[in-house]
């Protein structure tokens, strides 16, 4: 004699729960393949002004927060950040120089220093909470921002260009970004070697066993007046091999960026 | 009893809604995974993947051309978590 079992879920009713949730799946990654570039642009257009409200509340109670910290830390990091300007004013007066001597040598050759505007953007969302280095900024179109814009970090470090943007919010790619990959140079020998982006502000690139790259060597963009995108932290070689890995990291910390520079 | 439930995944939604533009995406992904075990078939997780998949996502990682990162491990998760759910005690 058979005793079916009163609290088992019949293998129908499991089977139709399947076969809803498959069907409800398939419908999602369909209307993910035909209207793809249209949702990513909407879903953009929505999530930007929230995150842009976000940002602005939580920087405003970090500021109150700012009232409650004591008299001896804020000494204590007045002193640091006094330091920190005196090192950056002597830096900055050698970069004035070397700056002015690359003006002279490209005028020299006929060739007219760029003039460019830039925009000014509010970073929005960042990595650690986007999972491929990609930032959101509060300016769009309305700003005059456009696709494939270079984009920089304060202090004129190019850092990505712009892939997506709507009315009020971009979203910037930046060089570091899971399988973006970017043609530089070499600084201190002139070979060109392709970056790969590898995710949280790190770069690799494959090259080959000849080329001479040492810890700390600084790799340009030709395209952005040779400016530094990276510099070089390791570099792996197995004797076997035709080619060795060389890993970069980006010369910022991409966690605190807070503002970015839109470069016409 | 039912109406109670119906407005606290309401208010689930509307928050998920809400984290999914300014939480980080992990803390996302464990939310989305915890509410597909707590909830009864809770569709909504694959809205939010795709969701994520849109604001986060870049087209250099992809599965076969689609940015659908997100959507892919939330998918399988909820129909594991259909069979999950007829084997553990929890839910009898």
């Amino acid at each position: 004699m058979i005793y079916l079992q009163k609290n088992r879920k019949s293998k129908n009713g499991l089977g139709r729960t399947v076969a809803v949730a498959v069907a409800v799946i398939a419908l999602v990654v369909g209307v993910k393949i035909l209207f793809g570039a249209a949702l990513d642009h909407a879903v953009l257009s929505v999530g930007g002004p929230i995150a842009t409200v976000y940002v602005g509340v939580k920087n405003k109670i970090a500021f109150t927060g700012s009232f409650l910290r004591s008299r001896s830390a804020l000494v204590e990091e007045n002193g640091n950040l006094k330091n920190e300007l005196e090192v950056s004013s002597v830096k900055l007066q050698r970069f004035d120089s070397v700056l002015n001597e690359n003006r002279i040598l490209l005028e020299s050759y006929g060739r007219k220093t760029a003039t460019t505007s830039s925009i000014f953007g509010n970073v929005i969302a960042k990595p650690p909470q986007s999972p491929y280095d990609v930032l959101i900024i509060d300016i769009g179109t309305e700003n005059g921002v456009a696709v494939a814009d270079a984009v920089y970090a304060l202090g004129g470090i190019p850092i990505g260009r712009v892939d997506e943007v709507t009315g009020n919010t971009a979203k910037v790619i930046m060089f570091s970004s899971n399988g973006e990959e970017t043609p530089a140079i070499h600084e201190r020998t002139g070979a060109t070697i392709i970056l790969m982006g590898s995710g949280g502000g790190n770069l690799e690139a494959k090259i080959g066993q000849e080329t001479n790259i040492e810890k700390k060597d600084a790799i340009v963009l030709p395209q952005f007046n040779g400016a530094v995108v990276a510099t070089a932290v390791e570099v792996e070689s197995t004797v076997t091999s035709a080619s060795k890995r060389a890993l970069f990291r980006i010369p910022i910390n991409i966690f605190n960026l807070r503002y970015v520079e839109i470069v016409k | 009893m039912k109406n109670q439930s119906v407005i606290k995944r309401i208010i689930f939604d509307t928050c998920t809604f809400l984290l999914v533009f300014v939480a980080p995406w992990w803390f996302m992904l464990v939310l989305l995974v915890a509410a597909i075990f707590i909830f009864p078939t809770f569709y909504e997780a694959l809205f939010f993947a795709v969701l994520l998949d849109a604001f986060h996502g870049v087209p250099g990682v992809s599965f076969f051309g689609l940015n659908i990162f997100f959507t892919a491990i939330i998918s399988c998760i909820f129909i594991v978590s259909i069979f999950l759910k007829t084997r553990l005690r929890f839910y009898q």
